[in-house]
């Protein structure tokens, strides 16, 4: 209705004149809304069963079967109707022929493709495996060097160790050497010189109790 | 053996009380298998704070350093002995790390405003390379 109004304006009048009924009080005999209870005096109200005469019955479910069977029949004879047109007719089976046929070319290509693409593959991994096994050998190599290298600071430690075994602290020396500690006062509080000479801050010396 | 140092603070007391706490000291390093390097005295002097140890107030101590080795398992148990010692205020048991010098390296170069310092130049590069790195990141993610 509204694209027949090409005036504006008169659209502009026309709807504005709409309303929008969001909630209009019910009239006196009508159904409730779904979200409303039933009303109180209805609770415990139990609606009668529709009755149904016998004959009339019977009469309708025979009136039903006949009309079952009349369209499962009619539903059966235009689905033979319908394989007729697709599966059974020569042009179908032609065609199905033909895509046999295609199917089976297909699958020679993609056999030779794969042929192919196989005797690259063994290639390149040829050539991985010549690679894999240059870089072990290497890595071999180099790790036997590291054990080597680490083993030679090891034994320089040790030599180390064993030359300054003599200036360790025994349970015999120990009193001596808190003797000399106790005696001889270590600062490290002090500033050194580019030179090495060292600074100490005699009037900090003071402070020591 | 890792090598560790014992930095202790014992109690203000006369000579001869000191030299037998301190021996108690190195006796227990002894008896957990340990080897003492060194000792050395830093002086007794005033504490920063006062330490309230084994329910008596401090506010001197005199400060002692242990260089010693001695199998890592036996550490906890050393440092809890120290701790139950009435003389002993503070012990803390430190690992020394070996330190490693640059081999190549001169004291002109080390002078030189830190710009031109190789060993900044080389953590400028690795910095670049993050960057870079992050970028391209994110320009995969966008648009591939």
């Amino acid at each position: 209705m509204l694209e027949n109004f090409t005036n504006f304006r008169l659209l502009r009048q026309i709807t504005r004149q709409i309303q929008f009924i969001r909630y209009k009080k019910r009239p006196t005999p009508a159904r409730k809304n779904i979200w409303e209870p039933p009303a109180p005096s209805k609770y415990f109200r139990i609606s009668p069963r529709p009755v149904i005469p016998v004959k009339e019955q019977e009469e309708l479910k025979h009136l039903y079967d006949i009309y079952r069977t009349h369209f499962r029949a009619l539903r059966h004879f235009f689905q033979c109707e319908y394989e007729k047109t697709t599966r059974l007719s020569i042009a179908v089976a032609e065609k199905m022929k033909e895509e046999v046929s295609e199917h089976a070319y297909l699958m020679e290509q993609n056999k030779l493709e794969n042929e192919r693409v196989a005797e690259i593959r063994k290639a390149r991994r040829k050539c991985d495996m010549a690679k894999l096994d240059d870089e072990l050998s290497q890595a071999e190599q180099s790790l036997s060097q590291l054990i080597q290298e680490e083993r030679k600071k090891l034994d320089e430690l040790v030599l180390k160790e064993k030359k300054m075994n003599s200036t360790y602290i025994t349970s015999q020396t120990l009193e001596t050497a808190i003797e000399d500690a106790l005696d001889n006062l270590t600062t490290y509080d002090f500033a050194i010189d580019l030179n090495g000479v060292i600074y100490r801050d005699d009037k900090k010396e003071s402070t020591y109790i | 053996m890792p090598s560790y140092e014992l930095a202790v603070i014992l109690r203000k007391m006369s000579r001869p009380e000191l030299v037998t706490t301190l021996k108690r000291t190195g006796q227990a390093i002894f008896e957990k298998g340990g080897i003492i390097r060194k000792i050395e005295n830093l002086g007794t002097r005033e504490l920063p704070y006062r330490m309230r140890v084994h329910n008596h107030s401090h506010t001197e101590g005199s400060y002692f350093l242990f260089k010693f080795d001695a199998p890592t398992n036996t550490l906890t148990n050393l440092h809890d002995s120290f701790l139950r010692d009435i003389d002993i205020l503070r012990p803390s048991i430190s690992k020394v790390e070996p330190v490693n010098f640059p081999e190549e390296c001169t004291l002109e170069e080390e002078l030189q405003p830190p710009a031109y310092r190789k060993s900044v130049e080389v953590l400028l590069k690795q910095d670049r390379k993050k960057i870079f790195k992050k970028g391209y990141k994110n320009l995969s993610n966008e648009y591939i």
